[in-house]
């Protein structure tokens, strides 16, 4: 953590940086509360490009801090919130590049230094999404139903048993029953995945959600994609949403436009 | 299983009851859940191979069978359901498979 | 907005509650993705081991460099 000279009245910041871009009007930050209310969002030069960002009081800003803010809800989705209301505004000027929560320097010059080096970088990224938006496409279908074992009355053993073989044989069933519907269900996620990709310039796969984060316990997620779409293709992948909601039966949520999070990262 | 460093504050997050691997016995019982359908896994893929004499089989059924009954029983006295034993690992998903 | 009529939330509106983007959807981009940049004070917060968290929901999809191998979540 950087101190400020002693004597100096304000506490140690540090330079929170929200995403790079090209050149950005600083009105269009203005308003914006970001992670540290007190202090501008603002625009530092990078050579030709422009970093958003914002001095943060340093000390609520440390990896412990981080771990602590992490583990609470509520100020994790304040967090994510503030990140993404940035990022958004920026993004509604031209094309940026956003940068993952919690990317922090000793200082601005830090900042510059730092960033400076993947300039190119940056100005890859920019280029490639310049044009485009990031739709999510989540893919969910049924749950098998699942059979509750006590329902299931014996089977009735017959002269020389019996009850054992039948108890098996059901329970193979099921296993099958459960194995055909996940192979059905991955085939439904390949083939919207596959459709969609045709109408994008890239995509990515995300980590699917979890029953125990969709809290849904009888759908299963079975896609969680995103795409980067050009502008003017926007309404072919929706309309393709649509053919492909009725064609397979399966739910799609689709969600965008979003700044390029997903396909910045690439080289 | 979730559990606080020294000198971590509580989390304020409202904790689940339904989250296993909190409680010792569902922790447990989980396990043995594991190893259960792990057998009977293993059970239906020999009947399959048809390795087995009739006796076998009909003998591991019946086995398998009441070990099922025995667990629902065990998971009832605990107040919990056989199928909802389970383990969330995080980026590895859970333990048992979800139906 | 998710759901089965996208509307475009392109003009950022002042900080939004429960309304607004979906939070899990939001984490899934502001945790794991983005530039990778690592910056001084804290390392790329994709390596914070998270699973330990309770926000059991919502943080198990931070390293999407390692996929999880089966997808309905059962090793068998």
């Amino acid at each position: 953590m950087t101190r400020e000279q002693p004597g100096a009245p304000e506490t140690a910041t540090a330079t929170y940086v929200y995403a790079v871009c090209r050149r950005l009007d600083p009105a269009a930050l203005s308003g914006l509360a970001g992670l540290a209310a007190g202090f501008p969002v603002r625009t530092l030069p990078l050579g030709p490009l422009t970093a958003v960002v914002q001095h943060v009081p340093a000390d609520g800003f440390t990896e412990d801090a981080w771990q602590q803010r992490l583990a609470d809800r509520a100020e994790l989705e304040r967090c994510a919130r503030a990140h993404h209301e940035v990022v958004t505004a920026a993004a509604a000027c031209g094309p940026t590049v956003p940068l993952a929560l919690a990317t922090l320097y000793r200082g601005d010059e830090r900042a510059q230094q730092a960033l400076g080096a993947d300039r190119d970088r940056f100005a890859a990224a920019l280029a490639r999404i310049e044009g485009h938006a990031e739709w999510g496409v989540k893919v969910s279908l049924p749950a098998t139903v699942s059979e509750a074992p006590q329902s299931a009355p014996p089977a009735r053993p017959r002269d020389g048993g019996g009850a054992g073989r039948a108890y098996l044989e059901r329970k193979r069933g099921l296993h099958q029953a459960r194995e055909q519907h996940h192979d059905r269900a991955l085939r439904t996620a390949e083939d919207i995945d596959a459709a969609l990709s045709r109408l994008a310039t890239a995509t990515r796969r995300l980590r699917p959600h979890t029953q125990e984060m969709t809290g849904e316990r009888h759908r299963l997620q079975v896609l969680n994609a995103a795409y980067l779409v050009t502008t003017v293709r926007e309404k072919e992948l929706l309309d393709a949403v649509e053919l492909l909601r009725r064609r397979t039966g399966a739910e799609v949520e689709v969600s965008g436009p979003w700044a390029p999070y997903s396909f910045a990262g690439e080289v | 299983m979730t559990g606080g460093t020294p000198g971590t504050p509580e989390s304020r997050f409202d904790l689940d009851r339904e989250q296993m691997g909190r409680d010792l016995v569902s922790l447990v019982l989980t396990v043995v859940e594991l190893l259960r359908q792990l057998m009977e896994r293993q059970a239906i893929r020999r009947v399959e191979q048809g390795d087995l004499s009739e006796e076998q089989v009909e003998h591991i059924g019946e086995t398998l069978m009441h070990l099922e009954a025995r667990m629902t029983e065990l998971c009832e006295q605990h107040d919990l359901r056989l199928e909802d034993l389970n383990l969330d690992l995080g980026p590895l998903g859970s333990l048992l498979p979800r139906n | 907005m998710s759901g089965h009529e996208p509307v475009p939330w392109d003009t950022p509106g002042p900080l939004a509650g429960p309304i607004g983007v979906p939070l899990v959807d939001l984490l899934d981009r502001v945790l794991s993705t983005g530039v990778v940049v690592s910056g001084d004070l804290v390392i790329a917060i994709a390596e914070v081991p998270l699973v330990r968290l309770s926000l059991h929901a919502l943080l198990s999809s931070v390293n999407e460099r390692v996929p999880a191998p089966w997808s309905d979540g059962g090793p068998l």
